[in-house]
């Protein structure tokens, strides 16, 4: 693995305004051939509302599970919402852990082979997520 | 006036807003430079170069964990430390949780770049048309009357990650706002200098810690760091909402 592209690529090449079509700098394309972009199935993009339990103990709760077959590993990202905490217009990334240090409670979200899932796991049954709702943004890419 | 768009399956191009289509002549995507894996060992330090890029500017990338036959964005708990800097991109930490294989992609994208997108259709369209038709473009070697859509350099059935807006600060504040004016919650990467543990000049991925806070709201991007001030940070904005399917 290591480079992946092919800047002397010329089968489909869209410039960005004002750049020239002939221009060898990448960076003058909206469309390059030469090179493999982030491509997401629509199926594969969606949304996710969950509110967290008002009693809670120990353990792994899985929140969503997707299933996709495309036969690897897909990359994704997963952003979460506190839609009913802090403050409706913060966001993170997942992995995202209510306190700092593995005793914490997390949000994790992962891909195998077959599926896409976000877990929540519990370690700490006295967490101040319980009752909280949260949404989740998810994109599960076809590169791996 | 001239160029290219194409929408996404089921919306009419000639309505479709920015976010709905697949791409457009007006804006960029996120090229693929460079990836790779590399074998992790629990609980051994690593202070390597994971690729040479040579692109002269620190480019954008991203970072996966595969950890017991799952893939996990940034990292199973936490974010790995890689950074990149004008020539390379660095791994410098310790995976805790077992073995495992960082997965990285680096884009031909400068991460330290000013850059706005126009915004020329914010009133999205209604989801009618058959979709039926579009745009495939095979990757150089690769047939395109492949199954396998890895094969494919861009497909107009499939969504995107197209670039609204790009930054990065200079000042010495504990935080900043970027105004994008879009109208919806957008989608963001942020990128940090962090001088604390990396060389100057360096960034890495940041996200959302006990001290690091983010919003995005349907005119700004807002974040503050409660921890050490006067870190620089660079952010990229993609027309894509991040709390709704859009």
């Amino acid at each position: 693995m290591g480079k992946i592209s092919t800047d002397t690529d010329k089968v489909f090449l869209i410039s960005l305004p004002d750049k020239s079509a002939d221009s060898t700098d990448v960076l003058d394309f909206a469309v390059h051939s030469g090179f493999d972009y982030v491509k997401m199935e629509e199926n594969l993009v969606g949304i996710k509302d969950y509110t967290v339990p008002a009693t809670l103990s120990a353990g792994t709760v899985n929140v969503l599970t997707l299933t996709h077959n495309l036969g690897y590993m897909p990359m994704s990202q997963t952003f979460m919402q506190d839609v009913d905490g802090v403050s409706a217009v913060q966001f993170t990334n997942l992995p995202y852990a209510e306190a700092s240090g593995f005793a914490g409670n997390y949000f994790i979200a992962y891909t195998t082979s077959t599926q896409f899932k976000i877990d929540m796991v519990i370690a700490w049954d006295e967490s101040e997520w319980r009752g909280h709702e949260f949404r989740f943004k998810y994109q599960i890419w076809i590169n791996d | 006036m001239h160029g290219v768009k194409v929408s996404r399956t089921g919306f009419p191009v000639d309505t479709a807003s920015d976010k709905q289509l697949a791409f457009s002549s007006e804006w960029a995507l996120m090229p693929i430079e460079a990836e790779g894996t590399i074998n992790l060992t629990n609980e051994t330090a690593y202070d390597q170069v994971l690729f040479t890029h040579n692109l002269g500017y620190v480019p954008v990338f991203m970072i996966w964990e595969e950890n017991a036959g799952a893939l996990y964005p940034l990292g199973k708990w936490f974010p790995f430390n890689v950074y990149a800097t004008t020539t390379t991109l660095h791994l410098e930490d310790t995976p805790y949780y077992g073995n495992c294989t960082l997965h990285w992609k680096i884009f031909r994208r400068p991460m330290l770049t000013e850059y706005t997108a126009p915004t020329l259709v914010s009133t999205d369209a209604t989801e009618t048309d058959s979709g039926d038709y579009g745009v495939l473009v095979s990757l150089p070697g690769k047939d395109v009357e492949s199954t396998d859509k890895r094969d494919f350099s861009i497909r107009s059935d499939t969504r995107q990650l197209m670039i609204h807006k790009t930054g990065y600060t200079t000042e010495v504040g504990f935080g900043e706002t970027i105004t994008h004016s879009l109208g919806y919650q957008p989608l963001f990467w942020l990128y940090v200098e962090g001088t604390g543990r990396n060389p100057a000049g360096a960034y890495n991925i940041i996200a959302e810690t006990d001290d690091f806070y983010v919003g995005s709201t349907t005119t700004q991007l807002t974040w503050t760091f409660n921890g050490v001030e006067g870190l620089k940070f660079a952010y990229i904005i993609f027309k894509d909402p991040i709390n709704s399917i859009g």
